[in-house]
């Protein structure tokens, strides 16, 4: 094992014992789902670049590195987007660490022989990787600490691009996460960074992560995050956030993310985002499963099968008489375990806690604990249905800083 | 039915209004965008005055009179020309200074800066503490019960704010400021003098006047500030586009800063100059200007002061904390407290343990922050070289970097700064 500070300004010489230069890079190719393999050294030629291929090199080490020939490096050797200069492109860079679920610094790489070559195995993280490169490793109180690996593996870039490979999905390590974890790393970063990450994230996964983000945070990274993507993200959330998203915005930031949006859903969004925040109207969803009275059971799955993409979770059907107004609720459990041919009106349950639009949300959540309701109907003056607030909706006000 | 549908049309209609707004509401709007992005110039341009720079003010007007005024116009348009640089590497690159200098440099470098600046910023807030204990000292209020509320007080507002509130309270402190303009003009200062000292460029061939000259500039350009301007554009997360407007803040910074430190000159030149009464620091120059130009002078100028101490220490311990934070891999911001304990770590040290320093009985208060301006202006040339390298590479600044012109200017007055700190560690080495 070397490490890359062990190489860098070390003498390079020759078969002849003479010096050809100062290594200044190490030279590597990415290859899928492989650690990446030395192909080469660099080292400073007058005005130019000077490559060693890897083929040349006699021992590259800690003590010495030596060639086989003495002619067997290139000027104006052209480097692939693939091949990346590690201390110019990784050294003291930031990184995700995926495994471990923070973000940090590149203080020095791990090199490691494999077959004959030497491929990047690791990157070290730890203030004992500094201390080596200060010069400072022999200090008795420096040298207890240790030295922290990641694996190669585990590492995702922060910039999104590696040298000059512009990488098509830049943070696919990061995206198999969790989206809260997604969260805990880019609240990292500064604001510039992270609206970078969640505009190449797919908007699915952004959408998602936007949700588990600290609501200090929240609020400037909306704003950072260009207009175009921020509607996309939101078409991929459920209704009540996306609205909660737009009234958090900035008046300027709302209108343009309006812009981009199809009419249709921002129609609908605005008329939303009227609803004030901490009523009932503010939290619920508009998407919810309704059936009429006279629908049988067979007919009411199926329907579900039909829109269950619309929906974040469902866990009863409300009931709906031939005036549109709220007849009663039949939970998921029930219609399960249901003959195919049942009607509805037989199955569901007449006596039904609603709450109103202007509703406070301590009230919701205190009606919807009080009775064990993992959704409630918003019902207007006609008991009309306007949406509804599934539990997930009042956690937050439940257990706020979790 | 017919209400049903007049209140969808009430409602296309304000759809309408936010989705195509009028001219009236897009003057809102751009006025809401103009907040969003001006402050950071603004503050760091004030914290510049802080207890170290007020002192420096009033001793350049009581021992110079109206002749050193000149001088603050020149630093005007330096303190702007580095501020944009500043404000610019930030925008664009979404990162502080510390860390680009981390990733662009050599980490013997990086290591050697931020430990200069680390040093020189504790030996500052500890300037700032000793501004608000010779405040303390004229109220009759014990030391140690004055510097102990400052510092509470500052980490409160830090630790306990959101960046929005923080920032809030600086541009009162910023505004607040106003307090040296108007004794300022209650010293009745003679304009016809002052107007010419600020024209007319006058050279002293002593050691005096260069020594107060240099400290003058050292005073408001400072590394500190170079580093808060840009973490802080980077900590609001003002975004490139508005590069522009961001310039505004930053000028905007730089013209009050040494409009107050005009003002500052002025009050002390009218009075102390005239009368020939030698001063050391601010508060004796307030102590001084109550029989010269009544008690209202004495407070503001003490008040003023106190303002100055506290917007400085707050200030410099953020930017104490953004700079070990960001070159060593612990990035932190002021709205994530749980996210960024090394950040608020670093703030608290700075805050407390300079106030214990400072009230260790018989300490050598002015050799501290002799030593204190000393290792600004040595590591100010690092600095400066570092940011116009970064300034100009491409890969980092794309179109924004310097042009022809921008270089030249920025060159002028690196060049400047640089001639002016080997100056001084000239004139402190061979002092007799």
């Amino acid at each position: 094992m070397i490490f890359l500070s062990q190489l860098l300004k070390s003498e390079i010489t020759d078969n002849k014992q003479e010096v050809v230069g100062k290594l200044k890079d190490v030279v590597v190719e990415t290859r899928k789902n492989e650690y990446p393999q030395v192909i080469g050294i660099v080292f400073q030629h007058k005005k130019d670049l000077a490559f060693i291929p890897y083929a040349c090199i006699e021992n590259l080490s800690r003590a010495e590195i030596t060639l086989k020939k003495s002619d067997c490096w290139k000027i104006n050797y052209e480097f692939s987007p693939k091949e990346i200069f590690l201390a110019r492109d990784i050294l003291d860079e930031q990184i995700f660490d995926i495994k471990g679920i923070r973000v940090v610094r590149v203080n020095d790489l791990q090199l490691v022989k494999i077959d004959e070559n030497f491929s990047l195995v690791g990157i070290d993280v730890s203030t004992k990787a500094l201390f080596r490169r200060l010069g400072l490793a022999d200090w008795p109180l420096l040298r207890s600490s240790e030295s922290k690996f990641i694996d190669w593996h585990n590492v995702n870039f922060i910039k999104g691009t590696m040298g000059s490979l512009k990488l098509k999905t830049p943070y696919q390590k990061l995206q198999k996460l969790h989206p809260a974890d997604i969260a805990n790393l880019i609240e990292n970063l500064t604001l510039h960074e992270s609206s970078k990450v969640v505009q190449a994230i797919d908007e699915e996964t952004a959408a998602e992560v936007l949700g588990e983000v600290e609501p200090e945070y929240k609020d400037p990274l909306l704003e950072h995050i260009n207009a175009k993507n921020l509607a996309g993200i939101l078409e991929e959330m459920p209704t009540d956030e996306a609205a909660d998203v737009l009234q958090d915005l900035s008046e300027p930031k709302r209108i343009e993310v309006f812009r981009k949006l199809g009419m249709r859903k921002a129609k609908y969004l605005h008329n939303l985002t009227k609803y004030e925040e901490d009523k009932a109207g503010g939290l619920m969803t508009t998407e919810f499963m309704s059936v009429p009275e006279d629908c049988s059971v067979r007919q009411a799955i199926h329907k579900i099968h039909q829109k269950s993409d619309e929906h974040g979770s469902i866990y009863h059907i409300f009931v709906v008489n031939g005036e549109g107004r709220l007849a009663g609720i039949v939970s998921i459990r029930t219609l399960l375990l249901a003959k195919g041919n049942t009607k509805i009106k037989d199955l569901m349950s007449r006596i039904v806690r609603t709450v109103r639009i202007r509703t406070p949300a301590k009230e919701v959540a205190r009606i919807m604990t009080k009775y064990n309701l993992l959704s409630v109907a918003v019902v207007d003056k006609q008991k009309k249905i306007r949406g509804i607030i599934t539990v997930d909706d009042i956690m937050r006000l439940l257990v706020p800083d979790a | 039915m017919l209400k049903k549908n007049a209140k969808t049309l009430e409602n296309a209609k304000t759809l309408e209004k936010e989705i195509r707004p009028g001219k009236f509401h897009l003057a809102k709007l751009k006025f809401l965008m103009i907040l969003a992005v001006i402050g950071p110039g603004i503050i760091a341009g004030t914290a510049d005055n802080d207890a170290g720079g007020i002192a420096t003010y009033s001793v350049v007007g009581a021992s110079f009179g109206y002749k050193m005024l000149w001088i603050l116009v020149l630093i005007t348009f330096i303190l702007a020309i580095t501020q944009e640089m500043g404000a610019r590497l930030g925008l664009v690159s979404g990162k502080g200074l510390a860390a680009l200098i981390r990733e662009n440099f050599s980490l013997k470098m990086t290591v050697f800066i931020v430990a200069i600046t680390f040093l020189a910023n504790m030996a500052n807030i500890l300037a700032e503490y000793a501004g608000i204990s010779t405040v303390a000292d004229i109220y009759g209020v014990p030391r140690y019960i004055a510097v102990l509320l400052a510092g509470l007080a500052i980490w409160a507002i830090v630790y306990k704010g959101s960046f929005k509130s923080v920032q809030k309270i600086f541009l009162t402190s910023s505004l607040l400021f106003l307090a040296y303009v108007i004794a300022g003009f209650l010293a009745r200062p003679d304009w016809h003098e002052a107007l010419k000292g600020s024209i007319i460029p006058t050279l002293e061939w002593n050691r005096d006047y260069f020594y107060t000259a240099v400290a003058l500039i050292g005073t408001t350009i400072t590394a500190w500030g170079q580093f808060f301007v840009q973490s802080y554009f980077v900590d609001k997360g003002v975004a490139s586009e508005h590069l522009k407007l961001s310039r505004v803040d930053v000028y905007l910074g730089s013209l009050w800063t040494n409009l107050v430190a005009f003002f500052i000159v002025i009050a002390t030149a009218a009075t102390l100059f005239k009368t020939g009464i030698k001063i050391e620091d601010a508060a004796q120059a307030a102590k001084a200007l109550e029989p010269l130009a009544g008690s209202l002078s004495k407070h503001l100028f003490a008040w003023g002061l106190i303002n100055a101490s506290l917007l400085g220490l707050a200030v410099i311990a953020m930017t104490t904390a953004y700079v070990v934070t960001e070159a060593f891999g612990w990035e932190g911001r002021v709205d994530l407290k749980k996210e960024s304990p090394a950040f608020y770590k670093l703030f608290t040290i700075c805050v407390f343990l300079s106030a214990a320093i400072v009230l260790i009985p018989k300490l050598p208060l002015i050799p501290i922050l002799v030593g204190s301006q000393m290792l600004n202006t040595f590591v100010l040339p690092f600095l400066f070289i570092a940011i116009l390298k970064l300034l100009n590479n491409k890969t980092i600044m794309g179109k924004h970097r310097n042009g022809l012109f921008l270089n030249i200017l920025s060159w002028l007055s690196v060049g400047f700064l640089i001639a002016m700190s080997l100056t001084l560690v000239f004139m402190t080495v061979f002092r007799h």
